[in-house]
């Protein structure tokens, strides 16, 4: 209770400093205001063309985010098991963590469409953090409970249903959480290259062009509740197994 | 009897085993007895097919059944103390009716029937290991191998332990080949003794049918041995 009375007036506090920012610069095209940063984004609400711009960005951010979690989890898993797999994967894996993000953005517009590049910019971002985990994940497997397997004759696949996942779910979950912060960054960086129809980074550079710095604010709002809001999500998801089992042991 | 011949092992660099020979009495309990660090838990492992890498010239323990109570409980913890039994049976087994009848009777006769649904996590070291006994039990086999399972339990609980295991072993009397280095559980437990030293390790004492001897008889042996492991230090 105390923390989170805590992490509130935090939150106050900053809105305070943001405030007096903008009150001592007292120029709306540099540093609008929090009231004028709402204000704007009730505006921008009441045009369809916001929703276009956010399911979009969403799509893009969600699919790509999703794609890499399974290849991560499907690759990361025999990279896991195999070393030689793991040694082929790891130039990638090298490129992808060193490359600036705007290398691949510009070359992924060369490649795919103005739609599709931020989506596959953000699924190369994403894939590293999660396949890094997952390979982490099988290694740090006990030893000894695949040799109790082992004497118990254990199939293979149970083997790998009951230990080998059982000991990646922490890791996995650490690496999409990882993932999904950044799958927001990417994607709409990627947006504002690329200049798709629709899209929150389209909006953002229309906003720059036109100097409408208080809507560069509410979109980038926009853009903090969402990741917001889909970081918690993620978590509720996480932690829903282990309290479905605390529930179920209490009666 | 199953016996092994001229088992030799070596293990990062050092010789464990060097034509070493073991003859087992089926359908008893035999206890190898020997300090730490003297391979006991290296031939459990030959045995059981943990580990390949040995040689052998003859050996009647590589196609035999077993089950295995470790030093640890070694459960998975993201499984529940059910979930935990379920995992060794077998596939066709596990999705039979009976499965989980048979899971909760072995589970009550360690006292573990109340927990069925908690994780081990959540248990002491005692409860988890008395699953993990039930575990053993639970599946069909030729030969139980223990590696000190009642190391680190406090003195009270470990002979309650011992007794369920004891039941639980009158029940089938299959062979069970058990490793320790504390001579009062060994001469509580175990049928034959054989005392383990050396390196490589050979056998050095043996005490044929310990359980026929009489309280007098075992204090004899009971001071034999003692002698015999003080000087192996």
């Amino acid at each position: 209770m105390k923390s989170k009375l805590l992490k509130i007036a935090a939150v106050m506090l900053w809105l305070i400093v943001w405030q007096i920012l903008s009150m001592v610069i007292n120029k709306e095209l540099l540093m609008p205001s929090p009231y004028v940063t709402i204000s704007t984004l009730v505006r921008l609400m009441s045009d369809s063309s916001f929703y276009y711009a956010m399911l979009y960005s969403l799509l893009r951010i969600i699919s790509g985010f999703l794609v890499a979690a399974a290849l991560a989890f499907i690759l990361g898993i025999i990279a896991g098991l195999n070393r030689t797999v793991e040694i082929l994967i790891s130039p990638f894996i090298t490129i992808v963590r060193s490359t600036p993000v705007m290398s691949f953005i510009i070359l992924a517009i060369i490649w795919f469409s103005y739609n599709l590049a931020p989506l596959v910019v953000n699924l190369i971002m994403c894939f590293p953090p999660i396949y890094d985990n997952v390979v982490k994940g099988i290694k740090n497997t006990d030893r000894k409970l695949l040799d109790m397997a082992k004497v118990y004759k254990v199939k293979p696949f149970n083997v790998f249903k009951g230990i080998y996942l059982g000991s990646l779910m922490p890791f996995l979950s650490a690496g999409m959480n990882t993932a999904l912060g950044l799958a927001f960054r990417v994607a709409v960086a990627a947006e504002v290259l690329a200049n798709p129809r629709y899209g929150i980074g389209t909006r953002l550079l229309q906003a720059k062009y036109n100097l409408e710095t208080a809507e560069v604010f509410a979109w980038t709002f926009m853009i903090l509740l969402l990741s917001y809001i889909f970081e918690y999500i993620f978590k509720l998801i996480i932690e829903g197994g282990r309290h479905y089992a605390q529930n179920k042991k209490s009666d | 009897m199953l016996k092994i011949r001229n088992l030799t092992k070596s293990y990062n660099g050092n010789q464990i085993f060097r034509n070493f020979d073991l003859d087992i009495e089926k359908n008893r309990i035999t206890c190898l007895l020997g300090k730490s660090g003297s391979g006991k838990t290296t031939l459990l492992n030959v045995l059981s097919s943990i580990t390949d890498e040995y040689t052998v010239d003859y050996n009647d323990f590589k196609n035999l059944t077993y089950s295995y109570i470790f030093q640890e409980p070694r459960l998975l913890n993201w499984h529940t103390v059910f979930k935990n039994m379920l995992f060794v049976l077998d596939g066709k087994e596990a999705k039979s009716k009976e499965a989980h009848n048979k899971i909760m009777n072995y589970l009550k006769m360690v006292e573990m029937d109340k927990y069925k649904d908690y994780y081990p996590d959540q248990l002491s070291g005692g409860m988890a290991q008395r699953v993990s006994i039930a575990r053993a039990f639970i599946k069909d086999f030729d030969v139980l191998l223990m590696d000190e399972p009642f190391k680190g339990l406090d003195p009270t609980q470990k002979e309650d332990i011992m007794d369920e295991f004891l039941n639980m072993w009158k029940d089938n009397r299959k062979t069970v080949l058990y490793v320790t280095h504390e001579l009062d559980e060994a001469l509580y437990l175990a049928y034959d003794i054989y005392v383990f030293g050396g390196k490589p390790a050979k056998i050095v004492y043996t005490c044929k049918n310990a359980y026929k001897m009489t309280d007098k008889e075992r204090e004899i042996e009971r001071e034999k041995i003692w002698q015999i492991l003080k000087l192996q230090i």
